[in-house]
């Protein structure tokens, strides 16, 4: 989350901003007009948590229909990018900085869904051709 | 004061019972004061609270001297905001700490790049005891603006 916040501190720029927050467990409330979401968390060593976390996300994404998402992970946000993806909504991913040597998982998993995909390595962003870099959020 | 955290979401009690350790081996002299996470190890020489609220958390950065914490992102950003010295030591995958090692990844990269010290055993985290008094941490220069504007026009792409 450090990271989606940091780039939501120069979103002022954006034509129009989130209507609507998702994050895992704990959501810190301070845009009072949008709507908040939590998933719950998961990771590749508990599939009975991604279950549950695929399910909410197709009841939210079927219930909002986001037009865009913009999001820097991790798997739980895939998840909700995937099923959001399924309902013709855009995807915008960062992968975190946290990856070095290669993209995360949960963005291998996301990349076939995202229309942009961004790393924050120049090193992954050569490794990736079609990934791109404009420097770091950290 | 030092402060050490492990995070928000899990236990760390490997670096808890090493800093612990390193407290009563007085490779720490300085007052320690630790969040911990829901651990099984109960420290003997530190006072600890297993999270702080969002308040409580800044309140602790802002009074330390330095920081010893996990090496989540989230922590390192922080740190590296307030320019705090930073000691990390990467949760990791062999000790199923984590699913995969980036965080010793995360914290090998940003360790030659001076923005913080690494360590993985006491012996390391005396080293980095030794140097903490003259250790600035480098600062980061990251293009939020710039990412930002790049996200900007696919918004306004994609809406179109």
């Amino acid at each position: 989350m450090t990271e989606l916040n940091a780039l939501l501190e120069e979103s002022s720029v954006w034509p129009v901003q989130p209507s609507m927050y998702i994050s895992t467990l704990s959501i810190t409330k301070n845009k009072p007009d949008a709507s908040c979401y939590r998933i719950g968390e998961c990771d590749r060593n508990t599939p009975f948590q991604i279950v549950r976390v695929f399910q909410k996300s197709i009841a939210i994404a079927f219930k909002e229909r986001p037009d865009i998402i913009v999001t820097t992970g991790s798997l739980p946000l895939a998840i909700f990018a995937i099923a959001s993806r399924l309902f013709g909504c855009k995807v915008i991913w960062i992968d975190s900085i946290s990856q070095i040597d290669k993209i995360s998982m949960s963005g291998r998993l996301v990349k076939p869904f995202a229309d942009k995909f961004f790393v924050q390595w120049p090193e992954l962003a050569a490794r990736y051709p079609d990934a791109i870099y404009r420097g770091e959020l950290i | 004061m030092i402060f050490l955290t492990v995070g928000s979401a899990l236990p760390f009690d490997r670096i808890v019972k090493l800093i612990d350790q390193a407290i009563q081996q007085n490779i720490i002299a300085d007052e320690v004061f630790a969040q911990i996470g829901a651990g099984q190890y109960v420290p003997q020489s530190m006072e600890s609270r297993d999270f702080l609220n969002k308040d409580d958390f800044q309140d602790m950065m802002g009074k330390s001297t330095a920081v010893i914490s996990h090496a989540g992102i989230g922590t390192i950003g922080e740190c590296l905001k307030l320019k705090k010295p930073m000691l990390v030591m990467p949760r990791r995958k062999m000790h199923g700490e984590l699913v995969d090692d980036h965080q010793l990844n995360t914290a090998r990269v940003f360790a030659q790049a001076n923005h913080l010290m690494c360590f993985e055993t006491l012996e390391e985290l005396g080293g980095c005891i030794k140097l903490l008094p003259n250790f600035s941490p480098e600062t980061r220069n990251p293009n939020r603006k710039g990412i930002s504007r790049e996200v900007s026009a696919y918004i306004n792409e994609f809406i179109v």
